[in-house]
């Protein structure tokens, strides 16, 4: 947990190639999109766990963990990533899950910030 | 941080790509909607259209047969079937064996990174996605793909016109059936084999009606083979074909073709040639060469088969060189024998070749009897030369003999084979050469 | 085929079998030796076994430019195949052939 609280909420390089990339309306549209894919990500964890599968969880991380890195959000991508590679078990998977429903909040309020100004 | 923001640095990426480029069809596999919208996004922006998408490995498979795209992007991992999976189906279908796969990877080990080169990806794609390396990789690949392509199609027309030479060259030479029953009007066998080295050969041959008494028949080689030495063969023929009062005469025919291919030649190549005139009216054949591999002649059927002697400057190195015509008896039950270089100079199995001596040692071997046609296997197989083999040089035989029987008595002693067939006119030789 | 040429401007020798194959290094070969100075121009053939149509047509092109650099050609000592080939190809009257 540690490694994502070092990480910054956004990650200004990415968002600033991707603006570069795209068209500025495209961009929006994606952004606007990803607080939602990141909470049926955080639906999907839960449920595998619920069900104890535990590969099923992994796979909904790796999926999390490839938007968020790709749109930007650094810290969303880290703890996905984490879930993915570093935890063993169940528990501690499921000891992650409350830190990623708060960052998918804060970053759903960075994100909007961002396509506000846009 | 308005998202419109100019940045002045990633204007030197704002080239733009022709339609070629972007005209390319591009299959998006990913699990993941975002990650599709992100790649298509980056890809709209340079004005790529041709956009398909597949959400796992194996609608990325179907998409791949139904869509055919020119590139393909897939995630590593995919929940049904992982991107290595779906690349190595697809390389082992000829139809995709070798259509650019881009292989999207978060991972930077050294060892993953080596495997997915070896399941056969062209290129990966790292993760997050960065859109200039997604662009420089994509079109990159395209581009690769794209001259393949015209490559592709410029080797199949080239292979198309050249089928189309050798067939035009093929009906230069004459039809053997034809020529066959022309051939026994005259009291004469006939038959010939003519294989080239590659599609396109240098040797042609063919036959000159002259009258009822006579014929000609003429068989020449150019240096080298391939698509040089087969338009020689054309022009050849057509000179040939322009000097008819000449066709009677083989030494004036021989130095007049001379003193016409020195001129359109380059200097290397020439032709040798030997024309023979086969007059069995009066049991005789008169031949004029230019540098020609020799003749082998059998004057009747007890005779031992012998060299003729050719010997002479082959066609258009030289001006003004006059040709002679030699005369050899010609009685029934005679066998003439005329090929180009590639018989004797073929290399058997151990690397050895049968040469003109070896060839009349052969055809002294053959059992009396035999048809020209199977005096032309017999001496084939005495070179080392089968159906199969390929042949280092183009190779002609021709092979004609006065051994028909007459209907009733068998001929044994070579001289009672005057037979009415042989005052028949030879309506169908000219059929045969054209 | 192979090409032995020592630098003191003795003769050039060929060896082993010359065919179409062979254009490229016999081509290089006539250019540096016309390029070299000198009148005469030896070309060694005792140890050439086998010569086919290129590879005459090959020689011509050899005594053209040594026609061009106003040089002499000489084959020395054709034996073998190449010799049959050239008495049944007269390319003895085309070139000074030392025997």
């Amino acid at each position: 947990m540690i490694a994502a609280h070092d990480q910054p909420l956004l990650d200004q390089d990415q968002l600033d190639l991707l603006r570069a990339a795209l068209d500025p309306g495209a961009l929006r549209a994606m952004l606007a999109q990803l607080p939602a894919a990141a909470a049926d990500a955080l639906a999907a964890i839960t449920a595998a766990l619920a069900a104890g599968d535990l590969d099923g969880a992994r796979k909904a991380a790796h999926v999390l963990k490839g938007s968020c890195s790709s749109l930007g959000a650094a810290r969303l991508a880290e703890i996905a990533r984490d879930i993915e590679l570093d935890r063993a078990t169940t528990a501690e998977m499921a000891a992650c899950l409350p830190l990623l429903s708060e960052t998918i909040e804060a970053t759903a309020d960075a994100l909007s910030r961002v396509v506000e100004r846009a | 941080m308005p998202l419109s923001a100019q940045g002045g640095e990633v204007t030197s990426e704002d080239r733009i790509l022709s339609d070629d480029i972007t005209g390319a069809k591009i299959l998006i596999a990913d699990d993941d909607p975002l990650c599709r919208q992100l790649v298509a996004g980056v890809l709209r922006q340079q004005k790529f259209t041709r956009l398909e998408f597949a959400d796992g490995g194996r609608s990325a498979l179907e998409q791949v047969r139904s869509f055919r795209p020119d590139l393909i992007l897939l995630d590593m991992q995919m929940p049904d079937l992982n991107g290595l999976d779906v690349c190595g189906q697809l390389r082992a279908d000829p139809d995709f064996a070798d259509v650019p796969i881009l292989l999207q990877t978060a991972t930077v080990d050294r060892k993953k990174m080596g495997e997915l080169f070896c399941g056969g990806a062209s290129d990966f794609l790292s993760k997050p996605v960065n859109p200039s390396e997604l662009i420089a990789r994509v079109v990159a690949h395209i581009e690769r793909w794209n001259s393949l392509r015209e490559l592709r199609f410029y080797r199949e027309r080239i292979s198309r016109e050249l089928e189309a030479a050798r067939r035009m060259q093929f009906e230069l030479l004459p039809e053997p059936a034809a020529l066959q029953e022309a051939a026994h009007a005259l009291g004469l066998r006939i038959a010939s084999y003519n294989r080239p080295s590659s599609e396109l050969g240098g040797d042609l041959w063919g036959v000159l009606p002259i009258d009822d008494g006579s014929f000609g028949i003429f068989l020449a080689d150019f240096t080298g083979h391939g698509v040089n030495a087969a338009l020689n063969t054309f022009r050849l023929h057509a000179l040939i074909h322009e000097y008819k009062e000449l066709h009677g005469d083989p030494g004036a025919l021989v130095s007049m073709l001379n003193e016409r291919l020195v001129r359109l030649l380059r200097i290397g190549q020439f032709a040798t040639f030997l024309y023979v005139v086969v007059d069995h009216q009066k049991g005789e054949i008169r031949f004029a060469s230019a540098g020609a591999p020799p003749a082998i002649l059998v004057q009747g059927t007890a005779a031992r088969a012998r060299l003729c002697d050719t010997s002479s400057l082959p066609l258009g190195i030289e001006r003004g060189v006059q040709y002679l015509t030699s005369k050899r008896r010609f009685p029934a039950g005679s066998l003439l024998l005329l090929f180009s270089d590639g018989l004797p100079e073929f290399p058997n199995a151990k690397g050895r070749r049968i040469g003109d001596k070896g060839l009349v040692t052969a055809l002294n071997a053959c059992p009396a009897g035999l048809t020209p046609k199977e005096v032309i296997d017999q001496l084939c197989a005495a070179a080392g030369i089968t159906a199969t083999s390929p042949l280092p040089d183009d190779t002609t035989i021709v092979c004609l003999d006065r051994r028909i029987a007459p209907r009733a008595t068998p001929c044994d002693d070579g001289r009672a084979v005057r037979t009415p067939a042989a005052k028949q006119v030879p309506t169908n030789l000219s059929n045969g050469a054209q | 085929m192979q090409i032995h040429m020592d630098n003191a401007g003795g003769p050039i020798a060929m060896s082993g079998e010359f065919t179409f194959s062979d254009h490229v290094p016999f081509k290089q070969m006539v250019t540096e030796i016309f390029a070299a100075p000198g009148r005469s121009v030896v070309i060694d053939l005792s140890k050439l076994d086998f010569i086919d149509s290129a590879g005459l047509g090959m020689l011509l092109l050899a005594r053209d430019e040594a026609k061009k650099n106003h040089r002499e050609l000489i084959l020395r000592r054709p034996s073998g195949q190449v010799k049959r080939m050239f008495a049944v190809t007269k390319f003895n009257t085309l070139f000074t052939v030392e025997e």
